[in-house]
Protein backbone atom coordinates (compact mmCIF):
# COMPACT_ATOMS: atom_id res chain seq x y z
CA UNK A 1 0.00 0.00 0.00
CA UNK A 2 3.04 2.36 0.74
CA UNK A 3 4.68 1.53 -1.97
CA UNK A 4 4.64 1.48 -5.52
CA UNK A 5 6.27 0.44 -8.90
CA UNK A 6 7.18 3.38 -10.77
CA UNK A 7 7.60 0.82 -13.63
CA UNK A 8 4.71 1.97 -15.56
CA UNK A 9 5.68 5.41 -15.37
CA UNK A 10 9.10 4.41 -17.03
CA UNK A 11 11.12 5.62 -14.04
CA UNK A 12 13.80 3.24 -14.74
CA UNK A 13 13.88 1.19 -10.97
CA UNK A 14 17.20 0.29 -10.39
CA UNK A 15 18.31 0.98 -6.82
CA UNK A 16 15.18 2.12 -5.37
CA UNK A 17 14.37 0.18 -2.39
CA UNK A 18 10.22 -0.15 -1.64
CA UNK A 19 9.22 1.02 1.38
CA UNK A 20 9.07 -1.75 4.70
CA UNK A 21 5.13 -1.30 6.02
CA UNK A 22 5.03 1.25 9.17
CA UNK A 23 8.64 2.65 7.84
CA UNK A 24 6.68 5.71 6.35
CA UNK A 25 5.33 7.27 9.60
CA UNK A 26 9.27 7.30 10.73
CA UNK A 27 10.05 8.96 7.93
CA UNK A 28 7.50 11.49 7.94
CA UNK A 29 8.27 12.05 11.73
CA UNK A 30 11.81 12.54 10.74
CA UNK A 31 11.37 14.78 8.04
CA UNK A 32 8.89 16.81 9.43
CA UNK A 33 11.53 17.21 12.82
CA UNK A 34 14.10 18.73 10.65
CA UNK A 35 11.70 21.88 10.40
CA UNK A 36 7.90 23.14 9.83
CA UNK A 37 7.58 22.05 6.43
CA UNK A 38 4.40 21.26 4.04
CA UNK A 39 3.34 18.19 2.71
CA UNK A 40 5.32 18.29 -0.46
CA UNK A 41 7.96 19.57 1.23
CA UNK A 42 8.10 16.31 3.63
CA UNK A 43 8.28 14.16 0.38
CA UNK A 44 11.33 16.37 -1.29
CA UNK A 45 13.16 16.17 1.97
CA UNK A 46 12.76 12.51 2.40
CA UNK A 47 13.92 12.09 -1.30
CA UNK A 48 16.59 14.28 -0.88
CA UNK A 49 18.46 12.71 2.38
CA UNK A 50 18.01 9.77 0.68
CA UNK A 51 19.03 10.61 -2.41
CA UNK A 52 16.23 9.34 -3.82
CA UNK A 53 17.16 5.45 -2.80
CA UNK A 54 13.58 5.07 -1.46
CA UNK A 55 10.51 5.01 -3.07
CA UNK A 56 7.61 6.98 -1.84
CA UNK A 57 3.68 6.65 -3.08
CA UNK A 58 3.34 10.56 -3.07
CA UNK A 59 -0.52 9.81 -2.71
CA UNK A 60 -0.14 7.56 0.97
CA UNK A 61 1.96 10.57 2.16
CA UNK A 62 -1.78 12.42 3.02
CA UNK A 63 -3.13 9.59 4.74
CA UNK A 64 0.02 9.11 6.77
CA UNK A 65 0.38 12.75 7.62
CA UNK A 66 -3.80 13.50 8.73
CA UNK A 67 -3.25 9.76 10.66
CA UNK A 68 -0.28 11.34 12.43
CA UNK A 69 -2.18 14.77 13.27
CA UNK A 70 -4.95 12.90 14.73
CA UNK A 71 -2.85 10.58 16.96
CA UNK A 72 -1.35 14.22 18.28
CA UNK A 73 2.03 13.69 16.56
CA UNK A 74 2.21 16.53 14.05
CA UNK A 75 0.75 20.23 14.60
CA UNK A 76 -0.83 22.03 11.57
CA UNK A 77 -0.91 25.55 10.22
CA UNK A 78 -1.84 27.01 7.46
CA UNK A 79 0.85 29.53 6.26
CA UNK A 80 2.77 31.05 3.10
CA UNK A 81 5.31 28.71 0.68
CA UNK A 82 8.57 29.83 -0.44
CA UNK A 83 6.14 30.91 -3.53
CA UNK A 84 3.52 33.18 -1.93
CA UNK A 85 0.81 30.05 -1.95
CA UNK A 86 -1.16 29.12 0.77
CA UNK A 87 0.16 26.00 1.75
CA UNK A 88 -0.81 23.75 5.44
CA UNK A 89 2.87 23.40 7.36
CA UNK A 90 3.17 20.19 9.33
CA UNK A 91 5.54 20.82 13.33
CA UNK A 92 6.25 18.07 15.50
CA UNK A 93 4.73 18.07 19.05
CA UNK A 94 6.12 16.98 21.85
CA UNK A 95 4.76 13.51 21.58
CA UNK A 96 5.91 13.45 18.44
CA UNK A 97 9.49 14.08 19.24
CA UNK A 98 8.77 11.31 21.85
CA UNK A 99 7.96 8.98 19.26
CA UNK A 100 10.20 9.46 16.61
CA UNK A 101 12.82 8.60 19.13
CA UNK A 102 11.24 5.74 20.18
CA UNK A 103 11.06 4.84 16.86
CA UNK A 104 14.14 5.20 15.91
CA UNK A 105 15.53 3.27 18.44
CA UNK A 106 13.37 0.21 17.70
CA UNK A 107 14.41 0.38 13.79
CA UNK A 108 17.88 0.83 14.44
CA UNK A 109 17.76 -2.38 16.87
CA UNK A 110 15.81 -4.06 14.25
CA UNK A 111 18.76 -3.03 11.81
CA UNK A 112 21.70 -4.00 13.35
CA UNK A 113 19.58 -7.30 14.26
CA UNK A 114 19.16 -7.90 10.82
CA UNK A 115 22.64 -6.79 10.05
CA UNK A 116 24.04 -9.19 12.29
CA UNK A 117 21.68 -12.24 11.26
CA UNK A 118 22.87 -11.98 7.36
CA UNK A 119 26.36 -11.20 7.89
CA UNK A 120 26.64 -14.43 10.07
CA UNK A 121 28.80 -17.25 9.30
CA UNK A 122 28.84 -20.78 9.09
CA UNK A 123 30.97 -21.36 12.26
CA UNK A 124 29.64 -18.82 13.80
CA UNK A 125 26.35 -20.64 14.16
CA UNK B 1 -14.35 7.75 24.25
CA UNK B 2 -14.74 11.18 24.54
CA UNK B 3 -11.89 12.21 22.37
CA UNK B 4 -13.18 10.41 20.05
CA UNK B 5 -16.89 11.49 20.22
CA UNK B 6 -15.24 15.31 20.10
CA UNK B 7 -13.36 14.55 17.11
CA UNK B 8 -16.84 13.14 15.72
CA UNK B 9 -18.55 16.26 16.37
CA UNK B 10 -16.16 18.89 15.08
CA UNK B 11 -15.77 16.63 12.44
CA UNK B 12 -19.29 16.93 11.31
CA UNK B 13 -19.09 20.49 12.19
CA UNK B 14 -16.18 21.11 10.46
CA UNK B 15 -16.30 18.97 7.48
CA UNK B 16 -16.70 21.56 4.60
CA UNK B 17 -13.87 23.26 5.48
CA UNK B 18 -11.50 19.83 5.89
CA UNK B 19 -13.00 18.70 2.35
CA UNK B 20 -11.61 22.57 1.20
CA UNK B 21 -8.10 22.45 2.80
CA UNK B 22 -7.56 18.77 1.69
CA UNK B 23 -8.51 19.63 -1.83
CA UNK B 24 -6.05 22.23 -1.61
CA UNK B 25 -3.52 20.67 0.03
CA UNK B 26 -3.50 17.88 -2.91
CA UNK B 27 -3.64 20.84 -5.44
CA UNK B 28 -0.84 22.41 -3.72
CA UNK B 29 0.83 19.34 -3.98
CA UNK B 30 0.04 18.65 -8.01
CA UNK B 31 0.99 22.15 -8.76
CA UNK B 32 4.55 21.71 -7.04
CA UNK B 33 5.45 18.71 -8.83
CA UNK B 34 3.99 20.66 -12.04
CA UNK B 35 6.92 23.21 -11.50
CA UNK B 36 9.40 21.09 -10.97
CA UNK B 37 8.99 18.69 -13.94
CA UNK B 38 8.67 21.15 -15.86
CA UNK B 39 12.05 22.71 -14.49
CA UNK B 40 13.32 19.10 -15.46
CA UNK B 41 11.85 20.09 -18.97
CA UNK B 42 8.75 18.48 -19.94
CA UNK B 43 6.54 20.41 -21.32
CA UNK B 44 3.39 22.06 -19.10
CA UNK B 45 1.54 19.24 -20.27
CA UNK B 46 3.45 16.39 -19.77
CA UNK B 47 4.82 17.70 -16.74
CA UNK B 48 1.18 17.71 -14.85
CA UNK B 49 0.33 14.75 -16.50
CA UNK B 50 3.51 12.84 -14.88
CA UNK B 51 3.10 14.55 -11.47
CA UNK B 52 -0.50 13.31 -11.62
CA UNK B 53 0.35 9.52 -12.34
CA UNK B 54 3.18 9.86 -9.39
CA UNK B 55 0.66 11.22 -7.33
CA UNK B 56 -1.59 8.12 -7.71
CA UNK B 57 -5.74 8.02 -7.45
CA UNK B 58 -6.46 11.48 -5.68
CA UNK B 59 -10.05 9.89 -4.91
CA UNK B 60 -8.70 7.06 -3.72
CA UNK B 61 -6.01 8.64 -1.87
CA UNK B 62 -8.62 11.33 -0.53
CA UNK B 63 -10.85 8.57 1.11
CA UNK B 64 -7.70 7.44 2.58
CA UNK B 65 -7.02 10.45 4.12
CA UNK B 66 -11.10 10.78 5.63
CA UNK B 67 -10.63 7.33 6.84
CA UNK B 68 -7.09 8.06 8.68
CA UNK B 69 -8.88 11.20 9.74
CA UNK B 70 -11.94 10.19 11.29
CA UNK B 71 -11.89 6.85 10.89
CA UNK B 72 -14.36 4.79 8.66
CA UNK B 73 -17.59 4.74 11.02
CA UNK B 74 -17.53 0.82 9.78
CA UNK B 75 -14.51 0.17 11.14
CA UNK B 76 -15.01 2.16 14.26
CA UNK B 77 -17.87 0.13 14.95
CA UNK B 78 -15.94 -3.25 14.37
CA UNK B 79 -13.92 -2.34 16.12
CA UNK B 80 -15.55 -1.22 19.07
CA UNK B 81 -17.57 -4.34 18.67
CA UNK B 82 -14.43 -6.75 19.00
CA UNK B 83 -13.57 -4.47 21.59
CA UNK B 84 -16.81 -5.56 23.61
CA UNK B 85 -16.79 -9.16 22.79
CA UNK B 86 -12.98 -9.13 23.85
CA UNK B 87 -14.29 -7.71 27.02
CA UNK B 88 -17.18 -10.13 27.62
CA UNK B 89 -15.21 -13.37 26.62
CA UNK B 90 -12.91 -12.25 29.48
CA UNK B 91 -15.42 -11.66 32.14
CA UNK B 92 -17.74 -14.88 32.43
CA UNK B 93 -18.77 -14.09 35.43
CA UNK B 94 -19.73 -10.50 34.89
CA UNK B 95 -21.18 -11.44 31.45
CA UNK B 96 -23.34 -14.18 32.81
CA UNK B 97 -24.96 -11.79 35.49
CA UNK B 98 -25.18 -8.82 32.55
CA UNK B 99 -26.63 -11.47 30.46
CA UNK B 100 -28.80 -12.98 33.56
CA UNK B 101 -30.16 -9.53 34.66
CA UNK B 102 -31.05 -8.39 31.08
CA UNK B 103 -32.99 -12.00 30.59
CA UNK B 104 -34.38 -11.32 33.70
CA UNK B 105 -35.36 -7.82 33.36
CA UNK B 106 -36.33 -8.43 29.69
CA UNK B 107 -38.66 -11.28 30.61
CA UNK B 108 -40.08 -9.32 33.89
CA UNK B 109 -41.22 -5.83 31.74
CA UNK B 110 -43.09 -8.48 29.07
CA UNK B 111 -45.01 -10.18 31.43
CA UNK B 112 -45.84 -6.86 33.24
CA UNK B 113 -46.46 -5.58 29.84
CA UNK B 114 -48.87 -8.15 28.94
CA UNK B 115 -51.23 -7.86 32.12
CA UNK B 116 -51.12 -4.50 32.24
CA UNK B 117 -51.82 -4.31 27.79
CA UNK B 118 -54.89 -7.04 28.88
CA UNK B 119 -56.13 -5.19 31.90
CA UNK B 120 -55.74 -1.70 31.34
CA UNK B 121 -54.65 -0.85 28.03
CA UNK B 122 -56.90 -2.93 25.53
CA UNK B 123 -60.58 -2.00 25.85
CA UNK B 124 -62.86 -5.32 26.72
CA UNK B 125 -64.03 -7.03 24.15
CA UNK B 126 -67.57 -6.00 25.18
CA UNK B 127 -69.87 -3.49 23.47
CA UNK B 128 -69.66 -1.20 26.45
CA UNK B 129 -67.16 -1.79 28.86
CA UNK B 130 -67.17 1.58 30.31
CA UNK B 131 -70.95 0.93 31.43
CA UNK B 132 -70.17 -2.30 33.20
CA UNK B 133 -69.44 -2.36 36.32
CA UNK B 134 -69.43 -5.19 39.25
CA UNK B 135 -70.82 -5.25 42.70
CA UNK B 136 -69.73 -6.36 46.02
CA UNK B 137 -70.99 -5.76 49.01
CA UNK B 138 -68.41 -4.99 52.07
CA UNK B 139 -69.42 -3.32 55.67
CA UNK B 140 -67.10 -1.27 57.50
CA UNK B 141 -66.67 -3.46 60.32
CA UNK B 142 -67.24 -7.34 59.03
CA UNK B 143 -65.63 -7.09 55.60
CA UNK B 144 -66.58 -8.13 52.25
CA UNK B 145 -69.31 -10.27 52.48
CA UNK B 146 -71.08 -12.60 49.68
CA UNK B 147 -74.06 -11.74 48.07
CA UNK B 148 -76.77 -14.34 47.97
CA UNK B 149 -79.27 -14.62 45.36
CA UNK B 150 -81.92 -13.41 47.26
CA UNK B 151 -80.32 -10.13 48.44
CA UNK B 152 -79.43 -9.82 44.13
CA UNK B 153 -83.07 -10.07 43.66
CA UNK B 154 -84.28 -7.44 45.65
CA UNK B 155 -81.66 -5.18 44.47
CA UNK B 156 -82.56 -5.55 40.90
CA UNK B 157 -86.23 -5.01 42.13
CA UNK B 158 -85.75 -1.83 44.09
CA UNK B 159 -83.43 -0.30 41.91
CA UNK B 160 -83.46 1.09 38.16
CA UNK B 161 -79.78 2.77 38.67
CA UNK B 162 -78.61 -0.01 36.22
CA UNK B 163 -80.16 -0.84 33.00
CA UNK B 164 -79.61 -4.93 33.74
CA UNK B 165 -78.31 -6.71 36.58
CA UNK B 166 -76.87 -10.54 36.12
CA UNK B 167 -75.88 -12.45 38.90
CA UNK B 168 -72.66 -15.03 38.88
CA UNK B 169 -71.45 -17.13 41.66
CA UNK B 170 -68.73 -19.44 41.31
CA UNK B 171 -66.05 -20.47 39.28
CA UNK B 172 -66.03 -24.26 37.61
CA UNK B 173 -64.00 -26.32 35.10
CA UNK B 174 -65.80 -28.60 32.52
CA UNK B 175 -65.20 -30.25 29.89
CA UNK B 176 -66.71 -28.62 26.48
CA UNK B 177 -67.63 -31.41 23.64
CA UNK B 178 -69.94 -31.07 20.41
CA UNK B 179 -69.88 -33.14 17.51
CA UNK B 180 -67.27 -32.96 15.00
CA UNK B 181 -64.84 -31.12 17.47
CA UNK B 182 -62.29 -32.31 19.68
CA UNK B 183 -63.19 -31.63 23.75
CA UNK B 184 -61.74 -29.30 25.37
CA UNK B 185 -61.49 -28.30 28.74
CA UNK B 186 -62.42 -25.00 29.95
CA UNK B 187 -63.28 -22.77 32.76
CA UNK B 188 -66.63 -21.16 33.38
CA UNK B 189 -68.71 -19.27 35.86
CA UNK B 190 -72.27 -19.66 36.51
CA UNK B 191 -74.30 -17.04 35.56
CA UNK B 192 -78.30 -16.60 35.42
CA UNK B 193 -79.53 -16.11 31.79
CA UNK B 194 -80.31 -12.76 32.65
CA UNK B 195 -76.28 -12.19 32.10
CA UNK B 196 -77.12 -12.87 28.07
CA UNK B 197 -79.99 -10.29 27.96
CA UNK B 198 -77.36 -7.79 30.18
CA UNK B 199 -74.18 -8.34 27.36
CA UNK B 200 -76.44 -8.26 24.59
CA UNK B 201 -78.21 -4.70 25.44
CA UNK B 202 -75.93 -2.24 23.98
CA UNK B 203 -74.45 1.28 24.98
CA UNK B 204 -76.71 0.12 28.73
CA UNK B 205 -75.22 0.33 32.19
CA UNK B 206 -75.35 -3.17 33.70
CA UNK B 207 -74.82 -4.53 36.83
CA UNK B 208 -73.14 -7.89 37.57
CA UNK B 209 -73.79 -8.78 40.97
CA UNK B 210 -71.03 -10.84 42.03
CA UNK B 211 -70.38 -13.01 45.30
CA UNK B 212 -66.63 -13.63 45.34
CA UNK B 213 -64.51 -10.80 45.02
CA UNK B 214 -62.09 -12.65 42.36
CA UNK B 215 -64.66 -12.21 39.65
CA UNK B 216 -64.24 -9.28 37.37
CA UNK B 217 -67.14 -8.59 35.24
CA UNK B 218 -65.14 -9.07 32.27
CA UNK B 219 -64.20 -12.52 33.05
CA UNK B 220 -67.53 -13.46 33.70
CA UNK B 221 -69.10 -14.71 30.19
CA UNK B 222 -65.60 -16.28 28.22
CA UNK B 223 -66.27 -18.69 25.96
Amino acid sequence: MLTSLLADLGEPMTKRADLLPGTLDLLVLKAVSLGSVHGYGVLLRIEEVTEGGLLVEQGSLYPALYRLEKEGLLATEWGVSSNNRRAKFYSLTTPGRRRLKAKKASWQRLCAAMEAALDAKPREV
Amino acid sequence: MWIRLRLGVTGILGRRRFERELADEVSFHLSKRTEHWQREGLTPTEARRRARLEFGNVDKIKEEVRDARFGGWVEQARQDLRHGYRALANNRGFTAVAVLSLAIGIGFNTTIFSVVDAVLLRPMPYEAPDRLVAIERIFPDAGRWDITFRQHRSWRQQTDLFESMAFGWSWFEATVASEGYAPERERGFSVDTNLFATRASSRSLVAISCPRRDCPGRTMWSS
